[in-house]
């Protein structure tokens, strides 16, 4: 079987998005648009929560001491990094869903292409928050033994 | 129409830019898996220990009931929290297993250039979001249910 092209360079390449896949693919697509929305909504709401509730957290544990004051917004504004972080990820995971099923719609290599560079970038963020959480929760187990 | 016209339906192929993507993609998809699995095992050996806190929490605090009835109701609230634990940590290891089979089985495809597996990979993350999928929309619904459950009583509350 000739798998050179026709500069003589050897075609590394011979897998495609056949009848089986792409719809595999589709559906996959329909899935993580769901996810995607139902994570913006949900964690956005719990950002926006966070956010609105640091001020009364701040005013509340001042009264005790200065340092429980400074602890409480250290933590606060960690969790709503975490959880922006997270929302990032979901946009991303949305415009996924979104370019694949558009460039499966319409053959575009292209706009595959980017689908997949999005779906690379949430699981980047995914792993890296992944990483940071595992990080905490072992050193928390440490600390509390 | 002939059989490569109905393989060919998609003319969308995997190219030099979409395996660079997929390669990272698998890399990272499968060291998640392996995050979960470990917080999965983590959270199976701390549902072993949340019942003996609650039972040593209890010993600490001053009980009006018989101190046999307390540390039955301490014991029976750790294996409550035991469970739920265990409960969890079997709901998050399945998304966690198609992952890592989504990642292991598209970089034996990218490897090998082998189209059988990358429809198997594809078919991993498709089970993945399906999972996951199915998980939320019984969360949402138990978070509705609880919320309509709760309005009803306020509603209906002597004053």
């Amino acid at each position: 079987m000739d798998t050179t092209n026709e500069l003589g360079q050897p075609e590394l390449l011979e897998m495609h998005l056949d009848y089986d896949g792409g719809n595999t693919l589709l559906e996959a697509v329909r899935w993580s648009k769901f996810l995607a929305i139902a994570g913006i909504a949900g964690i956005g709401l719990l950002l926006i929560a966070v956010i609105v509730y640091i001020p009364f957290a701040l005013e509340g544990y001042g009264q005790l001491t200065p340092e429980s004051a400074n602890v409480i917004a250290i933590l606060l504004i960690t969790v709503a990094f975490y959880l922006a972080a997270l929302v990032a990820a979901a946009i991303i995971l949305l415009r996924f869903s979104r370019l694949t099923k558009r460039a499966m719609d319409r053959q575009d290599q292209l706009m595959f292409n980017r689908g997949l560079k999005s779906l690379k970038v949430t699981f980047i963020i995914l792993g890296l928050l992944s990483s940071l959480s595992l990080a905490g929760l072992i050193f928390g187990l440490i600390y509390s033994t | 129409m002939s059989d490569t016209t109905q393989s060919h339906l998609f003319e969308l192929s995997v190219d030099h830019e979409s395996i660079d993507h997929l390669t990272e993609t698998a890399k990272w998809g499968k060291f998640l898996a392996i995050v979960g699995f470990i917080t999965c095992g983590l959270l199976v050996i701390f549902s072993f220990f949340v019942g003996s806190l609650m039972a040593g929490t209890s010993a600490l605090v001053p009980s009006p009931y018989p101190s046999t009835e307390s540390r039955a109701v301490s014991n029976l609230g750790g294996a409550f929290f035991t469970m739920i634990y265990i409960i969890a940590a079997v709901i998050y290891f399945f998304p966690c297993l198609y992952l890592y089979r989504y990642s292991a089985r598209m970089k034996a495809a990218l490897n090998t250039n082998d189209q059988t597996k990358l429809n198997q990979s594809l078919k991993s993350q498709r089970m993945l979001y399906r999972y996951v999928g199915i998980v939320t929309i019984i969360t949402i619904s138990l978070y509705v249910i609880g919320l309509l459950i709760g309005g009803t009583e306020m509603l209906f509350m002597p004053r």
